[in-house]
């Protein structure tokens, strides 16, 4: 029975090249789409999937408030470092647990230094026992037993040492002094949330005094910032049991502290990644929203492919009706006949299953090149794993694009199938394809609109008024080296017009958080603060409103003064700008007499922080970021004699300078990443809806060949032939139109709300994506209904 | 073997009924060869469909070997039809996709008969119709006469008790006609109820009993011998 379906199916194929190739290669571009998101959301799910105990590993994650502010759940990926040591002490079910804080320094060796290119974390013993990273030399078991002990991975070593033995050797660590090396590790698996190219010993920071922890970022063990933390539980061990435990140091932490109060709760390892969202989050991988809404986008395009399927299997099956009347007057059920047709889309879906696997080929470079991020997070896998998911995802693809038509033609009378061979129930169906072909426009049009208010948003943001000029904004960290030894050597170079600090990389990311305390009652708000030098708002151009910049000299009877930004004035209750010089704020505990007020300006991510207020202080030893002016020439030159002047300054270490102005747009990376993906997956709906369309106009064309015959005899001119078959498609395309702009319109606006500085969606925009729908429809429909209108109506009516 | 009382069949368009087959009784006793006859629009072929059960009556009954077909859901229709009727039509409705073989097949694969049993029942009868050197070929690259003796072997593959056939020759030559109509002769004279439609009277002559119908009336009911005088 299967043979003779398939058996028929073929020839199907085979008879009717057009339709089986429309119905193919439709099928084909959603199903290749399809399988990217699979194998981009597999990727991101397979993350830390390797530890062999990893279904008992949990991280505690945390967070701090005021006390008179609520707390409802952690926010930070990090812990307090004492914490570990109370919860072990408290619980039997607790097999091994681990602590990380992150280290960045650089390695020497003898007199070879490899400066900040290698980042590693300070561990306890207990990593090496729950995780799963492998071992290949040294004492496994007591590797970072004891303090200024180091275990490397394989490439570390072998950089440092070039293949001859790393163990028993000594490695210096930034001003950390020296490492005893006491074991060697494989490098971490890609899908690791956890990378690292060295593990010192967690008893190293122990020994160490408070300044030089301090050195360290470390600020006491009980700060909630500074490192991981992670547990093994034993088998018995249940997570409820470790949350209980949680809970009761949440409650004796908060009791401690004068001010705050915390909350401690476990995260699986298996929920690490995709990321949470957390602040100090060490994974990079995508954020679960983005992968929802890949997920989203992948089912709405497999649809459409099912749709087309549908519409040109119904069109199809007018011409199918006689071999199903015959079939059931010899004796086929209901059922045999959908079990034909499901054969036959099943058969359809394999054969675009492997058309498919060939577009995936092109889909993954063309993915990869989206945008240069994409490629630090993504590693698509052709695994076997993954081509088995593809081949079952068909598979159900093709049963469910094939049960509607198959249900549907197993519905015909048989009677009526064999006598009435050209009209069966043809009104009906039309209407039921008509559908399809609308929600295919009206999905294509959705899309084309998403895509274009996504890009006027970004350059509407990218093109903003920031309050100050970023063009041709050069930003270098210090990284210790003296401002004003940079900045003298600087200012000689040909092409740097000015040179000034700041101790908080503004708009780079950057951000510090301090409170303020102003008037007489002693009010107090949170305020942005940076260290400035006298030249920074001039050379940044953020004009002052009221009162004027730091005097030249600021210093000889210490810090007197203070700039602050208009939105700090507005919240200390001055009704105008003016109103607030010479008043007083105390910032980080320093008494200070307003000097000046900028215009606002930005700050932190334009993207999606406001305008916060800010103070700026003007004190030079906090220089730690220089921002230079360039004039427009030669812009190469400048940055390579800016260069050789680091290099001469600071040999040791690396140079970090970028343009601000490029800083700014890698902010929005995954904003930019995905209006690229949905762009391309808009492009890819279209193209399916457009072939579902060339389906049914097809048929539509086939079926009235007769009647543009008749009207040609007539006397009907070509135009109005192409109209009359054409004016069907602009019904369609209205009603596209009435579902999708509403819809689009109203989801766009509440999703530009989340932007600082948003657009409005305008009738331009709107119209823009209506003509391009339009075009590409009218495209499709005009080639084939000016073919017929153009074809011998002779021939048309002789051959019915 | 069947039997039909006060059968009705009508359309409404509006507020007119177009009748099709009024007050219809009618008995069909095994081996009988039963030509229908009667002008266009006299509910001949409507008639026929009923009998097949391709059609249902809006009013009447319809007993089948003693079962109440006019009862019987879609379901249990159809099973009867598979397993007791063959039909036979003007048009030959062979499946174009489908080769002479595969054509002869079709009803054996909805019986779920075993593959090696097939095999033999279609040699059998692609012998018995010389048409072995066919089997390969696809109904376009037949004549009509071909096509429909394909027709008819398709029909009797199955061994039914009922043959119906549509004017079974109406698209056909006459001398290919008499070769359909010879081997319907055989298969009435092997045992096989036939009950035919038809315009032309020469077919006629080679049943055993005619009903002439008129406005959806049964006109005359004889035996074949008393037109003949």
């Amino acid at each position: 029975m299967l043979i003779n379906y398939l058996n028929i199916a073929v020839r199907q194929l085979l008879r009717h090249k057009r339709f089986s190739a429309l119905n193919i290669f439709g099928m084909a571009a959603g199903m290749s789409v399809c399988m990217l998101v699979i194998m981009a959301v597999r990727d991101q799910y397979g993350y830390d999937d390797f530890h062999a105990n990893g279904e008992r590993i949990y991280r505690i994650i945390s967070a701090e408030a005021d006390k008179n502010q609520p707390l409802q759940k952690a926010t930070h990926a990090t812990a307090p470092l004492s914490l570990l040591e109370v919860i072990q002490d408290h619980s039997p079910y607790m097999e091994a647990g681990a602590r990380l804080v992150s280290m960045g320094d650089d390695f020497k060796i003898g007199e070879r230094v490899f400066p900040n290119e290698l980042g590693g974390y300070a561990v306890d013993q207990g990593f090496l026992d729950m995780f799963s990273f492998g071992w290949e030399a040294g004492n496994h078991s007591d590797a970072l037993t004891q303090p200024r002990s180091v275990v490397l991975t394989k490439t570390t070593a072998r950089r440092l040492f070039s293949g001859s033995p790393a163990i028993g050797m000594t490695v210096q660590l930034g001003e950390m002094g020296d490492f005893l090396i006491t074991g060697i590790l494989p490098d971490p698996p890609k899908r690791s949330h956890i990378r690292f190219d060295y593990l010192i010993s967690y008893p190293t920071l122990q020994s160490m005094s408070a300044e030089e922890l301090s050195k360290l970022g470390i600020n006491g063990f009980d700060e909630i910032w500074r490192g991981l933390t992670y547990v093994l539980l034993t088998e018995k061990g249940s997570r409820a049991m470790l949350d209980q435990t949680l809970a009761s140091q949440t409650a004796s932490y908060s009791v401690r502290s004068e001010k705050m109060h915390y909350i401690f709760q476990s995260q699986a390892l298996m929920d690490v990644m995709p990321s949470r969202d957390l602040a100090n989050e060490i994974g990079v991988g995508t954020p679960h929203v983005v992968l929802y809404f890949l997920m989203a986008l992948g089912l709405v395009i497999l649809l459409a492919a099912c749709f087309n399927y549908v519409s040109l299997s119904l069109a199809r099956s007018i011409k199918r009706a006689k071999e199903i009347g015959v079939r059931k007057v010899f004796g086929a059920a209901k059922k045999d006949v959908v079990r034909q047709f499901l054969t036959e889309a099943v058969l359809i879906s394999l054969l675009a299953f492997v058309l498919a696997v060939g577009f995936l080929e092109l889909l993954i470079p063309a993915f990869y090149n989206l945008d240069p991020f994409v490629s630090t997070i993504f590693q698509l896998e052709r695994s076997f794993s993954n081509y088995l998911i593809f081949l079952l995802m068909s598979l159900l693809v093709g049963l469910a694009a094939g049960v509607f038509p198959a249900l549907h033609i197993a519905g015909f009378q048989p009677l009526q199938a064999i006598q009435q061979l050209k009209n069966v129930r043809l009104f009906s169906r039309m209407g039921l394809r008509k559908t399809l072909v609308t929600l295919q426009l009206t999905l294509s049009l959705v899309f084309i609109l998403v895509v274009i208010i996504v890009l006027k948003q970004q350059n509407h943001v990218l093109n903003a008024d920031l309050g100050q000029n970023i063009e041709n904004i050069v930003s270098v960290q210090l990284q210790g080296l003296s401002f004003d030894k940079f900045s003298q050597r600087a200012m000689q170079v040909k092409g740097v017009e000015s040179v000034s600090s700041t101790s908080v990389a503004i708009l780079a990311g950057e951000n510090n958080e301090e409170t303020a305390i102003f008037g007489e009652r002693n009010d107090s708000m949170q305020v942005g603060q940076s260290f400035i030098s006298q030249n920074f708002l001039q050379n940044m151009s953020i004009p002052l409103v009221a009162g004027v910049n730091f005097p030249e000299d600021n210093y000889s009877e210490g810090e007197q003064f203070a700039i602050v930004n208009e939105t700090a004035t507005r919240q200390m209750g001055f009704p105008k700008p003016d109103a607030a010089l010479g008043s007083s704020i105390v910032a980080s505990g320093v008494p200070l007499s307003i000097i000046g007020v900028t215009k606002d300006f930005h700050h932190d991510n334009i993207w999606f922080s406001p305008i916060k207020p800010f103070v700026l202080r003007n004190k030079s030893e906090r220089a730690y970021n220089a921002y230079l002016r360039l004039s427009e020439a030669n812009q190469r030159e400048t940055l390579a004699s800016l260069h050789a002047i680091w290099s001469e300054l600071s040999p040791q270490k690396n140079w970090y300078g970028f343009y601000l102005e490029e800083r700014v747009y890698n902010m929005a990376k995954f904003f930019r990443m995905g209006s690229s993906i949905i762009g391309f997956v808009g492009f890819l709906t279209i193209v399916i809806a457009c072939l579902g369309l060339l389906g049914m106009v097809v048929y539509v064309v086939e079926g009235s060949v007769k009647e543009v015959g008749i009207r040609k005899v007539l006397g009907a001119g070509e135009a109005r032939l192409v109209w009359q078959l054409s004016k069907g498609f602009l019904l369609l395309m209205c009603i596209a139109v009435f579902i999708a702009v509403p819809l689009t319109v109203f989801a766009a606006d509440m999703w530009l709300n989340n932007f600082l500085m948003r657009i409005s969606v305008e009738v331009e925009m709107v119209a823009l994506g209506i003509s391009i729908v339009l075009f590409l429809g009218l495209l499709t429909v005009m080639s084939q209904t000016y073919w017929a209108a153009r074809a011998n109506p002779i021939e048309a009516i002789k051959n019915e | 073997m069947l039997s039909i009382k006060n059968i009705e069949r009508f359309y409404k368009t509006g507020p007119l009924t177009t009748w099709v087959l009024r007050d219809i009784n009618l008995k069909v006793s095994e081996g009988e060869f039963v030509t229908i006859m009667g002008p266009s629009g006299s509910g001949k072929s409507t008639l026929l469909n009923i009998l097949g059960m391709l059609d249902q009556p809006d009013a009447g009954e319809y007993l089948f070997f003693d079962e109440p077909v006019h009862r019987f859901n879609e379901k249990r229709r159809s099973e009867l039809h598979k397993h007791y009727i063959g039909f036979v039509f003007q048009a030959y409705h062979l499946i174009d996709e489908l080769t002479v073989y595969e054509n002869i097949e079709t009803p054996l694969l909805y019986r779920g008969i075993k593959s090696a049993e097939r095999k033999a029942m279609i040699a059998d009868v692609l012998d018995r119709f010389n048409m072995v050197a066919k089997k390969d070929l696809f109904p376009a690259q037949l004549s009509g006469g071909q096509q429909q003796l394909v027709g008819v072997a398709r029909a009797i593959i199955g061994k039914p008790k009922l043959l119906l056939a549509d004017e079974p020759t109406g698209n056909l030559h006459s001398s290919q006609g008499e070769t359909i109509m010879e081997l319907f002769a055989q298969l009435h004279r092997e045992g096989m109820t036939i009950i035919q439609v038809t315009h032309n009277e020469k077919n006629a002559q080679y049943g055993t009993r005619l009903i002439q119908l008129e406005d959806g009336f049964v006109r005359d009911d004889a035996g074949v011998a008393r037109l003949n005088v």
